[in-house]
């Protein structure tokens, strides 16, 4: 009711186009060590186009002059707009939709009491116990209702329940930077309810994490030898390098510019440069993944248009930049070996150039972006162990869990291991502190020297960010672990 | 509860006259959008009166309403507008066996208000009662009660609320006419927001805080890619920027940034301008705060001194300080959100190099003995009278440093930072600007940096733009933009760490 009003208002008051995503949400935080929260939301976001102008308004007056007013506002702001500004890119045309959506959910996180989210806590927390080890992390359930509704006719409604989780054991004596904190691994983000985190799989992968750690823990320490060398690492490591820097140089809207004096650009532009060039190991096959579990998964994106899992790279080739209605007739007019680079009707996996159905407004009060909810590494289908990767360095380094500094193009940066070990002649010799690795992004991936087979592939939460205005985004990566030469080792 | 009923309807009258006078009901300056007090204060007692038994003695209550607009040119001739208009109304809750939870919703009126607290209340806990609560010190209940004075504080500007509500062609038109015919292919950002917040409990705290902020910024790339560019101005008071030249400014800097040369890495000499200081001090004056003050901190206390207040920790030319009675530079004279509804009044954190305070959240302050004061959100620095021109009139062999970014506090022991400089990097040698360079990657401590200080130029404040900079620091999710007033001066200073260069312009 309130999306038509909106569309209704803002058309009578001249637009041409006009869009809405209407959000009621609920996230319920429960840190495991610290207090929760509950937030509970309901707001919108109007964008509209007037004279081929775009403004967007984002409200949370959910009255119907509320909506009516912002559309009214929306459409005054194009308007405004038309008297200075040359008209956007034309929305590129996709097919009207109606429908429903759920998302795959056997037990639903708000239907549950606070008593049982406590005892799953408890189950948590009881195995640190046991363990002798203590835990760090954060269990955050959402449930959402998203209503879209376009002047082009669309209408649908979809309901999705998420939960972004992560959780670390913690041993040895932890100040500030390095500390011996380890992901627990196989605890992914998804779309899904409470059954993601029940089972005795999680026993295991406490145990596998906290007898990881002892073994690392006991290791000498020292450090390390500055220079080049090759370099190991995990797959929540390799996954978080992509997230920050490949994915979002793929955003279209940065290759194009619109990001340029926001969150920056990218190292892979111009596009009609990138497409289909070998710029990465041939060993690098990178998707876009839109199928419940994944985090983020819906039947629709933030634009009406159907999701799909789809390639971005594929043999080290760039195959598809990730665009919106907003900005993707821009690869109309690059060619890519003389064939159509985007047909919006045609399945996106046909296609290529620029994938649709990717566009995301985490918070209904911005403007949606492209923003994948979940993005892998697909690995080989058998493959070599952490253990045996290593196992394969002659002298170089292991990096487990850390973080990332990159830059504003995503042009390279710096791996800031938690937990680096020494590898010499494939034998684990010291745990070393206080270091960085150094990268060039192009380099990086196209010295990739093998690939972890699936028993290696690892996830990680990551954040992405840009758009109008500035919002952060989940992006979670899933890769197998790699070896990478010649990485760049600096002390800190 | 009037008050707020009167507020909506008042709101929407508003903007009916205005439509029908044919005037867009956003471009109505007469109209205040914002909340007041009177109106946030009747919307907390309505709301804290809705509530049942069960949700108490969780009394206090924090309401913000803010209002931004951003308006994006990109590729010289391209407008995109976008205006968030928030509410949040937070308070705490306990619901199962003891699970405390901070709510926070958007709902702004009262019929869909009770049903949120009904739909708490279903799962809440009973009341505590006083003898069980011992354990954490950052919980609001351990505040004392009774009223509190606050520093008086005036950061809304008319002239930046009047501009938030205007059409911004007159802004964007002369933009968009320079940006067309430069030669480069330039972005800009010009931003407003009023706002305003209220923290409330019953037992007579109020805090009222109402403030406007603006910022302009520019990127320029060279049509080729290989240069880039940038400028940027932030004010509360809108009337203080001048828009056009901050664009021209950013193009100037694009053109002097081509045809750049490689330098080696290393140890130089470096003047740094003024936003490439404050990227690193906003980064690092969340140091300021004693929990997280170890450059300042002794890792084994000394003669029983945990820190080293009153001992020298920088260049005796530099004082830093918080204020937040500035009109222009100020803040909030009260802790945020539901943290206590505690005055925080002016520090001055180090006076003529000496360390003379650091910051206390609520609860640590109790334990310590300490005053609560805030972490500097904003921070003004001392500077000299020395030119960025005199500066690099007096540098042998040295690199000028316009802008940093990506930066990250990496070792917290020495407040060290990775980051890379951008947007304009430049060798100089015998007293002259040689070449631009290809830029670095950063690895410096600034708790270092002010012991090694050559000369210092006129204070400024810092636009840090809309991109990952501050807010992450700040961890203030919610607040997506400004950030609080950095004023930092131009620095030159000796053997600052370029790392190894970077790929990215």
């Amino acid at each position: 009711m309130l999306a038509t009003t909106a569309i209704e208002a803002a058309t009578h008051a001249g637009a041409e186009f006009a869009d809405i995503r209407v959000s009621e949400l609920r996230t319920f935080e429960i840190p495991l060590r610290l207090d929760g929260s509950l937030v509970m939301t309901l707001g919108y976001g109007i964008r509209v186009r007037v004279q081929g102008r775009e403004a967007f308004v984002g409200a949370v007056d959910a009255t119907r002059d509320g909506v009516v007013h912002a559309a009214q506002r929306a459409v005054a702001a194009a308007r405004d707009h038309a008297k200075t500004a040359a008209p956007a890119r034309p929305m590129v045309a996709t097919p009207v939709v109606k429908g429903e959506w759920t998302s795959p959910t056997k037990i639903d996180p708000f239907a549950i009491s606070p008593d049982d989210h406590v005892v799953i806590l408890n189950g948590i927390t009881t195995w640190h116990r046991r363990l002798n080890v203590d835990v760090w992390g954060i269990l955050t359930w959402e449930s959402e209702t998203r209503v879209f509704a376009s002047s082009e006719g669309s209408l649908m409604t979809q309901r999705a329940t998420r939960v972004e989780q992560m959780v670390e054991v913690e041993g040895g004596t932890w100040r500030s930077y390095p500390g011996d904190r380890f992901l627990v691994p196989g605890i992914v983000s998804q779309t899904a309810g409470v059954e993601a985190v029940l089972g005795d799989r999680m026993h295991a992968r406490f145990e596998e994490a906290v007898e990881d750690m002892s073994q690392i823990i006991k290791a000498p320490r020292g450090h390390a030898e500055v220079g080049r060398k090759d370099v190991v690492l995990d797959g929540a490591n390799f996954g978080a390098v992509l997230a920050r820097t490949v994915i979002p140089a793929l955003f279209l809207g940065r290759a194009l510019g619109e990001e340029q004096d926001g969150e920056g650009t990218s190292f892979l532009a111009p596009p009609s440069d990138i497409v289909s060039k070998e710029l990465f190991s041939p060993l690098l096959n990178v998707w876009v993944e839109a199928d419940a579990p994944a985090y983020g998964a819906m039947r629709w994106d933030d634009e009406g248009i159907a999701t799909h899992s789809v390639p971005l790279i594929e043999q080290g080739k760039v195959q598809r930049y990730l665009g919106t209605r907003a900005n993707a007739d821009a690869m109309t007019t690059i060619p890519v070996d003389g064939t159509t680079v985007l047909d919006s009707t045609a399945s996106p996996s046909a296609v290529r150039g620029a994938t649709l159905g990717v566009a995301y407004a985490r918070n209904v009060l911005t403007l949606p972006s492209a923003r994948p909810g979940a993005v892998s590494v697909r690995p080989p289908a058998t493959g070599p162990s952490l253990t045996e990767l290593a196992e394969t360095l002659h002298n170089g380094y292991l990096v487990r869990n850390g973080s990332l500094v990159v830059d504003q193009q995503g042009a390279g940066g710096a791996i800031l291991p938690r937990v680096l070990l020494e590898v010499q002649r494939g034998k684990i010799t010291r745990r070393i502190l206080k270091t960085r690795l150094e990268f060039s992004t192009q380099k990086l991936l196209r010295n990739i020297l093998a690939l972890g087979g699936p028993k290696t592939v690892a996830a990680a939460n990551n954040q992405v960010s840009g758009g109008l205005p500035w919002n952060s985004t989940m992006c979670v990566a899933q890769a197998p672990a790699v070896v990478l030469k010649d990485l760049n080792i600096m002390t800190n | 509860m009037d008050s707020i009923t009167d507020f909506l309807r008042r709101r929407a009258a508003a903007a009916d006259s205005s439509s029908r006078a044919g005037i867009d009901p956003s471009f109505s300056a007469t109209t205040r959008r914002i909340i007041t007090r009177e109106e946030a204060v009747a919307f907390a007692k309505a709301a804290l009166h809705l509530r049942s038994e069960k949700l108490r003695p969780w009394e206090s209550i924090s309401i913000r309403h803010s209002v931004l607009r951003i308006v994006r040119i990109t590729n010289n001739t391209h407008v995109v507008s976008a205006e968030m208009d928030r509410f949040h109304l937070k308070f705490y809750a306990s619901i199962g066996s003891g699970i405390a939870l901070d709510v926070d919703t958007s709902v702004r009126d009262l019929p869909t208000l009770q049903t949120v607290f009904r739909n708490i209340e279903e799962r809440a806990t009973p009341p505590l009662r006083s003898e069980d609560i011992t354990e954490d010190m950052d919980a609001p209940w351990h505040v004392s009660e009774g009223p509190h004075t606050y520093l008086p504080v005036a950061l809304w500007h008319p002239a930046t609320y009047d501009a938030l509500v205007a059409p911004s062609q007159h802004v964007t038109g002369p933009l968009v006419e320079r940006m067309r015919t430069s030669g480069f292919r330039c972005a800009g950002t010009i931003a407003m927001i009023a706002r305003a917040h209220l923290y409330f409990h019953p037992l007579g705290k109020l805090a009222w805080g109402e403030d406007t902020d603006s910022e302009v910024t520019a990127t320029v790339h060279a049509l080729d890619g290989k240069a880039s560019g940038w400028n940027g101005q932030a004010a509360r008071n809108w009337s203080l920027i001048p828009p056009e030249r901050v664009v021209e400014e950013a193009i100037d800097m694009a053109r002097r940034n081509q045809n750049r040369v490689r330098v080696e890495p290393g140890r130089y000499t470096a003047i740094l301008g003024p936003a490439a200081v404050g990227a690193l001090f906003a980064e690092s004056c969340q140091q300021f705060n004693f929990d997280s003050a170890m450059p300042w901190k002794y890792q084994v206390p000394v003669h029983g001194k945990k820190t080293k207040i009153g001992e020298r920790v920088a260049d005796a030319r530099l004082t830093m300080w918080s204020d937040p009675t500035d009109p222009n530079y100020g803040d909030y004279p009260f802790f945020d959100d539901l943290e206590s509804g505690l005055p925080s009044g002016k520090a001055t954190w180090v006076d003529k190099g000496v360390l003379t305070a650091l910051a206390y959240d609520p609860g640590r302050a109790m334990q310590e003995g300490k005053t609560p004061i805030k972490t500097p959100p904003s921070l003004q620095i001392s500077g000299g009278n020395t030119t960025i021109a005199e500066m690099i009139a007096n540098c042998e062999r040295g690199i000028y440093v316009h802008r940093i970014g990506g930066t990250q506090i990496v070792d917290w022991d020495s407040g060290m930072i990775l980051g890379n400089t951008r947007n304009g990097c430049f060798f100089v040698k015998n007293g002259k600007i040689v070449s631009p360079v290809i830029d670095f990657r950063i690895y410096e401590s600034p708790f270092q940096m002010i012991n090694q200080i050559l000369a210092l130029g006129k204070p400024e404040r810092i636009a840090f733009g809309f991109g990952r900079t501050r807010y992450q620091s700040l961890g203030n999710s919610a607040e997506v933009w400004p950030t609080p007033p950095i004023v930092v001066p131009p620095m030159m200073v000796q053997d600052f760490n370029f790392s190894a260069l970077c790929d990215a312009i």
